[in-house]
C-alpha cells in the first residue's frame, strides 16, 4: 500500500539574527512499508519527523531524495497528485482548523464536491460516511455546535467521503478529553476493521499504540524501532531513552516482573494484566 | 485562615436559565495541591473563573482571606494578583519580543515599575527552569513545552499566593507531561504556594494532589483526598472522569475473589499491594 | 459584543422563504433596500414596515429575533433622532437651551430612523433565512458572467464562505484571550476608548498569530482534501429556480409600483 524508500526531507533554518540560512535534514533516510489493512502508529518525541514524514504520504510535502509509492503512484509527481489524494485522506490535529462548511453536511461534501461529482453521488457519499461516523442526526448543524471528539468524527468523515483506501492522521486526539479520544480510535478501528481501510496514526498516547497493529518510533528523522505493540513495550529502557513512557498497566507488570513475579512481557492491556495475575496467584494459592 | 473559600456559589450566564454552578462551597488553603475533575461541561472552567474574580457568582460568595470579593470597594485587581489563573494552551498568549518582555507583562500591568517587574519575571523563569540565556529570546522561538513554562512563569510573576490552572498538561505527550506534573508539584514544595489544577488524567490526580474536588453538571460531589475518591469507581464511571487504571484493574481483581480492602490509586502503592498478594516480593530472578 | 450581531447569524426553520433560491432573496433585499432611499413620503415607509414584517412571519422567524437586530443599533438610532430632529435648520417649534426642536428636523429625523431600521431589518431577514454558502453560491451564480473576464468567483464565493465559517470561532477565542490577559491585570473597561485603544495590541497580536496560523492548518487541509484551485467543482445544492421563486419575483415587479402609488398617494395627502 505504501512503500517509503530513503526519503530524505530537508528545509532552510533562517537564523533569526540575521545570516545565512542553515539547512536541516528533518527526514535522514526514512524506509518503510506498510502493507493493505493494517493499522500502525508512529510514535516520537516532539521534532522527530513524525508529523514531516505523514505529510510526504499525499503529497503534501515532496521529497528532496528517495521516493514515497502509493499504491504504485509516485506521490512526489505533479500529475499523480490527484489520484494520491483519491487513495490517501488525512485528518489533522486541531479540529477547527481542517472544518470549512457552516454545516456538517456542507463540510462533509467539500471533498466531493471539488472532485466534480455529481449532486445525487454527493448526497449518497455523505449519507455513508456521515453514518459511519456517528453524525447523521447533525446534519444541518453548525460545526461550532459539535464537541472536539465530534469535530473530529467530522473531519474523518470528510476524509472518508473521498473514499480513501488509506487514512493518515496526524495526532487527531492531542486536543480532545480521555471520552472524545475514545470515541475517535474506535472509530479509526471500526473503519480499519470493517472496511479495511488502512491507518496511520501519528500520536503520543501509549495506550493508542498499544492498541495498533505495528508500531514505529522516529528519533531525529530516522526511524529506531519498528515492530508490534508487543515488541515494543517489552524494552522500557529503550522507550525510556526516547522520552516514551510505557501504559500504567505496563509499568505495573513490569515492576512485578522485576521483583521476581512471573508476568509476560510486556503486559498490554487490563484484561491480560488480570488474567496473568490470577493464574500466577492461583499458583501460589495465596490469596484465593 | 483559608486563602480562598467559595460559600454556596451558584452562577447562571445572563442569557440562559439553567444554573453552570450550583451551590459549590470549598476552600483552598496554603500550600495545599487540589485536583479539580469532571466531565466536559461540567463546569470547571467556569469554576476557575471565579477564583479570580474573571467571572461573579450569581448567589453565593467568593471570600479572600476572609473578605467578600463581591462587597462594594473590594479591589478585584488585588485578587488577580494574589490568584493566578493560567488557561489551556497558554503559550498562545505569548506576544512579546523577548521572554522576559513577556513574563514582565503581569507586573507590569499590575503597577509595578519596570526594575521590580523584571526581577520578577527573573525570579519566576528560574522557577520554571527557564533562566539565563531564555530572557532575550523570542517566546515564538522555543519549543512547545518550553512556551508553556514561560505562560505559567508569566503568571508566576506576580507572585500569586494560588496557582489555579486549566489542564496545565493539555496536548503534552508522555514524558513532558510528568515533568511538567513534577516541577509543580516541586513548585509547591520549594514555594508553598496553593495550586489548584484541572486534569482529565485520573493518574495525574491520583499521583500529585493531596485533594480531590469532582464536579459533575455543575454540583460538587466530592472534596476528599483522591484515595478515598478513587473508591467509588461506579460513581466515578457514572460521572464520565472514571478511576485510575491500576484502580480499575485491582477492582476487577477483587470481583474475580481476591482480598482487596482498599483499592491502590497510584502506580507504586499498586506494585506493593499486588506483590503482597501475590504472596510478598520475592528477590532474585 | 459579538452576541448582539445579527446580521451573518442563520435562523434555522422550515419556511416558504427559506427554501426559496437565495438569488431571490438576494434581488429582494437589494430591491427593498433601494426603495427606502426613492420613497419620498415618511409614512409610505409605515407600508414598507408592515410588508417586511409579513415576511418575518412567512419566514418563522420569531419576533424576539427581529427585536434583536434592532437593539444592537438602538443607541445609534436615538442619537440619530436627536441630532436631525433637534439640530436641524427650521422654524422651531419647541426649545430648550441649545435644543431647537423643528418640523423639518423631525421629518428628516423619522426618515433617516426609518432607513436604517428597515434596512437592517431586511438584511437581518436575509441572513436568518439564508447559511453563508448559499449566499456565497448565489452570488457567484448571479455574478456567473463575470467569470469570462477572468473574476475567481469561486474562490471568492469560498473565502466568503470560510470567514463567515470562522465569525464564533474567532469570537470565542477573542473572548478567551480577553480572560487570560485579564487573568494578567489588563482590565479592559478601565480608561475609555483611548485606554481600549491602547491595551489593543495584547490582544490584536495573539490573535494575529492564531488567525496566521489557523489560515495556514486551514490551507494545508483544503490541499490534502483535493482542493487546487483548479478545480471543476460541483455542488451537493446545485441552485436552480423553483415555482416559488417565480412567483415572489411577481411580488417584487408588484411592489415597486404599489410603493411608488403609496408614495404619490400619502404625499397627496399630507
Amino acid at each position: 500500500m505504501i512503500r517509503v524508500s530513503d526519503l530524505v526531507h530537508r528545509y532552510r533554518e533562517y537564523p533569526s539574527g540575521g545570516g545565512e540560512p542553515v539547512l536541516k535534514t528533518v527526514l535522514d533516510g526514512v524506509s518503510l512499508e506498510i502493507p493493505d489493512g493494517q493499522f500502525a502508529v508512529i510514535l516520537g518525541p516532539n521534532g522527530s519527523g513524525k508529523s514531516t514524514l505523514v505529510r510526504h504520504l499525499n503529497g503534501l510535502l515532496r521529497a528532496d531524495e528517495g521516493t514515497v509509492l502509493i499504491d504504485g503512484l509516485d506521490a512526489g509527481a505533479e500529475e499523480a497528485l490527484k489520484r494520491v489524494r483519491d487513495c490517501v485522506g488525512m485528518v489533522f490535529q486541531n479540529p477547527d482548523n481542517q472544518i470549512i462548511g457552516a454545516t456538517v453536511e456542507e463540510d462533509c461534501a467539500f471533498g466531493p464536491e471539488v472532485r466534480g461529482l455529481p449532486s445525487a453521488e454527493i448526497g449518497r457519499r455523505i449519507d455513508e460516511s456521515l453514518k459511519t461516523v456517528g453524525l447523521s442526526e447533525q446534519r444541518g448543524v453548525s460545526p461550532d455546535r459539535l464537541s472536539g471528539g465530534g469535530k473530529q468524527r467530522l473531519a474523518i468523515a470528510g476524509a472518508a467521503a473521498c473514499l480513501p483506501r488509506c487514512l493518515v492522521l496526524d495526532e487527531p486526539t492531542a486536543m480532545l478529553d480521555p471520552a472524545a479520544r475514545g470515541e475517535v480510535l474506535s472509530l479509526l478501528h471500526r473503519l480499519n476493521r470493517e472496511l479495511g481501510i488502512t491507518v496511520v496514526l501519528v500520536t503520543h498516547h501509549m495506550e493508542e499504540a498499544a492498541q495498533a497493529d505495528r508500531v514505529l518510533v522516529t528519533e531525529r528523522g530516522r526511524i529506531v524501532l519498528d515492530g508490534s505493540p508487543e515488541q515494543l513495550f517489552a524494552d522500557p529502557a529503550a522507550l525510556r531513552a526516547l522520552h516514551l513512557d510505557v501504559p500504567a498497566i505496563t509499568a505495573v507488570a513490569d515492576a512485578l516482573r522485576e521483583q521476581g513475579f512471573a508476568f509476560s512481557s510486556p503486559v498490554l492491556s487490563q484484561r491480560q494484566f488480570v488474567e496473568e495475575f490470577l493464574r500466577l496467584a492461583q499458583a501460589v494459592g495465596g490469596a484465593l | 485562615m483559608n486563602i480562598l473559600e467559595a460559600d454556596h456559589i451558584s452562577f447562571s450566564y445572563p442569557e440562559s436559565v439553567s444554573p453552570v454552578l450550583r451551590e459549590i462551597t470549598f476552600s483552598v488553603s496554603p500550600g495545599e495541591l487540589i485536583g479539580l475533575a469532571g466531565p466536559s461541561g461540567s463546569g470547571k472552567t467556569t469554576l476557575l473563573k471565579h477564583l479570580n474574580g474573571l467571572l461573579r457568582p450569581t448567589r453565593g460568595r467568593i471570600l479572600f482571606h476572609g473578605e467578600d470579593t463581591g462587597r462594594r470597594g473590594f479591589r478585584i485587581s488585588a485578587l488577580r494578583r494574589r490568584v493566578g489563573l493560567v488557561f489551556q494552551y497558554p503559550e498562545q498568549q505569548l506576544f512579546k519580543k523577548t521572554v522576559l518582555e513577556d513574563v514582565s507583562f503581569g507586573p507590569v500591568n499590575l503597577g509595578d515599575s519596570s526594575e521590580e517587574a523584571a526581577a520578577a519575571a527573573r525570579e519566576a523563569l528560574a522557577l520554571m527552569n527557564l533562566g539565563g540565556e531564555y530572557e532575550n529570546r523570542s517566546p515564538l522561538e522555543l519549543s512547545g513545552g518550553e512556551m508553556r513554562l514561560a505562560a505559567i512563569a508569566g503568571v508566576l510573576a506576580m507572585r500569586p499566593e494560588v496557582l489555579v490552572l486549566d489542564e496545565p498538561a493539555a496536548g503534552l505527550g508522555g514524558l513532558a507531561k510528568t515533568r511538567l506534573m513534577k516541577h509543580l508539584r516541586r513548585l509547591r514544595d520549594e514555594t508553598g504556594i496553593a495550586i489548584l489544577l484541572v486534569s482529565h488524567s485520573m493518574e495525574d490526580l491520583a499521583e500529585y494532589t493531596d485533594r480531590l474536588l469532582v464536579l459533575s453538571e455543575g454540583a460538587l460531589l466530592y472534596d476528599a483526598p483522591p484515595a478515598q475518591v478513587f473508591q467509588e469507581t461506579d460513581r466515578m464511571r457514572a460521572i464520565g472522569i472514571g478511576v485510575p487504571t491500576v484502580t480499575s484493574a485491582a477492582e476487577e481483581l477483587r470481583r474475580r475473589g481476591l482480598d482487596i480492602p482498599v483499592l491502590p490509586v497510584r502506580t507504586e502503592q499498586a506494585v506493593s499491594s499486588f506483590a503482597d498478594l501475590l504472596g510478598g516480593g520475592r528477590h532474585g530472578k | 459584543m459579538g452576541n448582539d450581531l445579527t446580521i451573518g447569524r442563520y435562523f434555522a426553520a422550515n419556511s416558504a422563504v427559506h427554501r426559496l433560491d437565495p438569488r431571490t432573496k438576494l434581488f429582494g433585499t437589494l430591491l427593498f433596500i433601494v426603495s427606502l432611499f426613492l420613497i419620498r413620503n415618511n409614512l409610505t415607509y409605515a407600508l414598507c414596515l408592515w410588508l417586511i414584517l409579513l415576511a418575518y412571519r412567512a419566514a418563522r422567524i420569531p419576533l424576539r429575533y427581529l427585536l434583536r437586530g434592532m437593539r444592537g443599533i438602538a443607541v445609534l438610532l436615538v442619537f440619530t433622532f436627536i441630532f436631525r430632529a433637534f439640530f436641524s435648520p427650521g422654524a422651531s417649534l419647541w426649545s430648550w437651551g441649545i435644543l431647537h426642536l423643528t418640523g423639518a428636523g423631525l421629518h428628516l429625523a423619522v426618515r433617516l430612523v426609518a432607513r436604517i431600521s428597515l434596512m437592517i431589518l431586511a438584511a437581518s431577514l436575509l441572513s436568518y433565512t439564508t447559511t453563508p454558502r448559499q449566499l456565497a453560491d448565489g452570488m457567484e451564480k448571479a455574478l456567473s458572467g463575470l467569470k469570462r473576464f477572468g473574476v475567481p468567483l469561486d474562490d471568492l464565493a469560498l473565502i466568503v464562505t470560510i470567514t463567515f465559517r470562522f465569525i464564533p470561532v474567532l469570537n470565542d477565542e477573542a473572548r478567551a484571550m480577553m480572560d487570560a490577559q485579564a487573568a494578567r491585570g489588563v482590565d479592559f473597561q478601565r480608561g475609555g476608548p483611548l485606554g481600549r485603544m491602547c491595551r489593543m495590541p495584547t490582544l490584536v497580536i495573539p490573535l494575529f498569530v492564531s488567525v496566521l496560523r489557523r489560515s495556514a492548518d486551514l490551507a494545508t487541509a483544503m490541499e490534502a482534501r483535493g482542493y487546487s484551485g483548479d478545480n471543476r467543482a460541483t455542488k451537493l445544492h446545485p441552485l436552480e429556480y423553483g415555482p416559488g421563486d417565480r412567483t415572489v419575483y411577481f411580488l417584487f415587479l408588484a411592489y415597486i409600483p404599489l410603493a411608488f402609488l403609496a408614495d404619490r398617494l400619502t404625499s397627496a395627502l399630507t
